[in-house]
């Protein structure tokens, strides 16, 4: 090796190399209760990701938060938010690739720097610690819930974070029965259960009546996800 | 106020996918009659010449709806309001719509609470209403917190004391609880219980706060606290017992405002305290044998019990539970055991056949001898406060690869090749998304291929942008 250093966490799970640049934070704020979104600045790299919580995480008691990015162009402006469930106040991090940031020059911590000399970690930048992640595969047939996939010890996620994007709305289904007609969603959102220090995911519907007469169909999102947790330090 | 027609609906019922519906739908539940109990009838000539009542019934989907569907096109006209028993609504409230195909018409309120009462077979009288000669009056819905419950202290025990907040919101002007009081409720028990000696029913007063009595106030919030007396014989299987809080106006108990239909469960399977004695292997072992140990025997065979190794996060590893026993031995294989000089820590959670129930951090280790062969990663602090900002057992997020790109409208898909990446790696991760409606996209790999597909079912006309990113972790 003749760059960086290389770090192994204690699982055997790569931290810091010469090859890759970690993902730091470079904005936080808060989205109150009532609101469905916030609009992040347009100038943020594609691959940004944005993980949150409940608004101030918690001790005790179970809180429920779905939410996604949309990344879409308006008018030939891009337009990128993050979405957090409309009726739950959240803390949000928005973290970005490492060689984004200007390489600080405090003269204190550690700098690392890949091969090609782009910044790979710096010490001087908040970033979201990794705690516990775990691979989803939606089908039509699952939606990968699991009420409580990550078991912490106690006050272990009461200031955790989740990476949204894998709490969106799973499935749509428009059905019929005895002649009436009716639609169900099912969003999957995450399970903060700071009672059990618990982290999971689970089904939440939203049902409702249709016309008589109306289509009969269901439309599930499928494909590979990643569910992570972690703090933000 | 001028009454066009009277019906009485006798109350059916119908529930699928957590919806459940009350009233009358064609053929499928309840009737229409022109009488109390009275033999069926759908017509309804004195309100639109011609047609009958398709359905008359409350679902809870949605918040709660009432829906209102009659035969032929018929215009968003004529009545004022429609009461059902003591449920007033106006039509100018409603969501109006005309189905082509089916030829019918529907009127819709959101309404919380079912106003057909709380039991099938029971006829409630509906009126339709031209407005004329008095004050339109507004709905009365009725919307307790009240929520599938646990009982507080366990199994087999008696006195259980309950405590809902309730509220009774849009109070119609006239209704006999604007400006009262108190309200009478009563809750009766309707299904699901073992043994004798449950509750029958049990009643009383529920006090209205004196702020919420000038007559003007159309959301009324009050206590009701109900004592559940109940048999010491466990459920089975966990079924649940259904119960019914009903509120009655308070000068008389049997005119009915409002019911809500709720379930306690029994905590079977009861266990606390599970303990294990931490232990140390040899650096060869290939197995580890735990014996976990709980302070109270359970009421009932639990099924199922998992233990997680919080140190590696190698999953839950299931095992039998306690059965009726206080202790459980159990065999973990190598792949939940440290690495040689590690020590790894475990966590037990319970299942009941239904749902976890218990899960708490009832820590054991298992310390494996022998001299560790693994780096330990760096511990980076913050420059003010004790908390690590990365530590030796983080996992951190690492850029792999990020692809953008167009999905056109009518059915379309995108593959790109990420170098590294494998569908089975556990220290790969994917977030992705397209800027259209989740349930028309779906991702596929194969190999070092990604493949994300927008549905040619997804009615828009747009192009929807998507947006790969995978990463390392």
């Amino acid at each position: 090796m003749t760059y960086g250093i290389t770090s192994i966490n204690s699982s055997g799970f790569t931290q810091i190399d010469e090859t890759s640049e970690v993902f730091q934070v470079i904005q936080t704020g808060t989205k109150p209760a009532g609101v469905a979104y916030v609009t992040l600045p347009n100038t943020l790299a594609t691959d940004c990701l944005v993980f949150a919580r409940p608004t101030g995480g918690g001790t005790t008691g179970v809180k429920y938060l779905g939410g996604y990015i949309s990344d879409f162009v308006a008018g030939g402006v891009r337009v990128l938010r993050a979405y957090m469930t409309y009726n739950v106040a959240c803390d949000y991090a928005v973290v970005q690739r490492c060689s984004l940031f200007t390489t600080p020059t405090s003269g204190y911590g550690i700098n690392v720097f890949k091969s090609n000399s782009d910044l790979g970690f710096t010490s001087e930048q908040p970033m979201l610690r990794a705690v516990a992640a775990r691979a989803v595969n939606f089908t039509t047939s699952s939606g990968a819930f699991d009420g409580g996939w990550y078991q912490g010890a106690v006050g272990s996620i009461d200031a955790a974070y989740v990476m949204l994007g894998p709490y969106i709305d799973y499935k749509y289904e428009q059905y019929q029965y005895l002649g009436e007609n009716f639609f169900r969603y099912t969003h999957r959102k995450a399970k903060f259960d700071y009672t059990n220090h618990t982290l999971g995911t689970i089904a939440t519907y939203s049902n409702g009546d249709l016309q008589r007469g109306s289509s009969v169909f269901t439309r599930t999102h499928t494909g590979q996800k990643t569910e992570i947790m972690g703090y933000i330090v | 106020m001028a009454t066009l027609q009277t019906k009485w609906v006798d109350r059916g019922s119908l529930t699928i996918y957590g919806l459940t519906l009350t009233g009358k739908s064609g053929t499928a539940f309840g009737t229409v009659s022109n009488t109390q109990n009275g033999s069926s009838n759908d017509t309804l000539d004195s309100v639109f010449s011609g047609s009958s009542v398709e359905s008359l019934y409350h679902t809870t989907g949605g918040g709660g709806t009432v829906s209102l569907t009659l035969t032929g096109n018929r215009p968003n006209s004529t009545f004022a309001t429609i009461k059902i028993g003591s449920v007033t609504l106006s039509r100018s409230a409603a969501t109006y719509s005309y189905n082509s195909t089916s030829n019918s018409t529907n009127w819709a309120w959101s309404v919380s609470s079912t106003p057909f009462g709380a039991s099938n077979g029971v006829d409630t009288e509906v009126t339709w209403d031209d407005g004329t000669g008095s004050n339109a009056v507004t709905s009365i819905t009725f919307d307790p917190t009240v929520t599938a419950s646990t009982e507080p202290s366990g199994s087999g025990s008696t006195s259980n004391y309950f405590s809902w907040t309730n509220i009774v919101n849009n109070v119609d002007q006239n209704s006999t609880i604007n400006g009262a009081a108190r309200v009478w409720y009563r809750v009766t028990r309707n299904s699901g219980s073992i043994g004798s000696g449950e509750l029958g029913y049990t009643s009383g007063w529920a006090n209205i706060p004196q702020s919420q009595r000038i007559g003007s106030t159309t959301n009324y919030t009050f206590y009701v606290n109900v004592l559940i007396d109940d048999d010491a014989v466990d459920e089975t299987g966990r079924q649940g017992e259904s119960f019914t809080l009903s509120i009655y106006s308070h000068s008389n108990q049997t005119e009915l405002i409002g019911a809500v239909d709720f379930t306690l469960y029994d905590a079977d399977f009861s266990a606390s305290s599970i303990s294990a004695s931490s232990q140390t292997i040899t650096s060869t072992a290939t197995s580890a044998s735990v014996t976990l140990t709980q302070s109270q025997t359970p009421e009932a065979a639990n099924p199922n019990m998992f233990v997680y190794n919080t140190s590696t996060l190698t999953g839950w590893y299931p095992s039998g539970g306690f059965g009726t026993s206080t202790t459980q031995a159990l065999t973990l294989p190598a792949t939940m055991l440290p690495s040689a000089g590690d020590t790894s820590n475990y966590i037990i959670r319970l299942y009941n056949g239904d749902a976890w129930y218990l899960q708490q951090p009832w820590n054991f280790s298992i310390t494996r001898q022998g001299t560790s062969t693994g780096g330990y990663g760096v511990q980076v602090f913050p420059p003010t406060g004790n908390i690590p900002r990365l530590d030796t057992s983080d996992r951190t997020i690492r850029v792999l690869g990020v692809h953008t790109g167009t999905l056109a409208a009518g059915g379309s898909s995108a593959t790109v090749t990420q170098t590294g990446f494998s569908s089975s790696s556990s220290s790969i991760g994917l977030d992705w998304q397209t800027s259209g409606n989740h349930e028309f996209t779906s991702l596929t790999s194969s190999g070092t291929s990604i493949t994300i597909s927008r549905s040619s079912n997804d009615p828009s006309p747009l192009s929807n942008t998507f947006q790969l990113r995978v990463f390392k972790i």
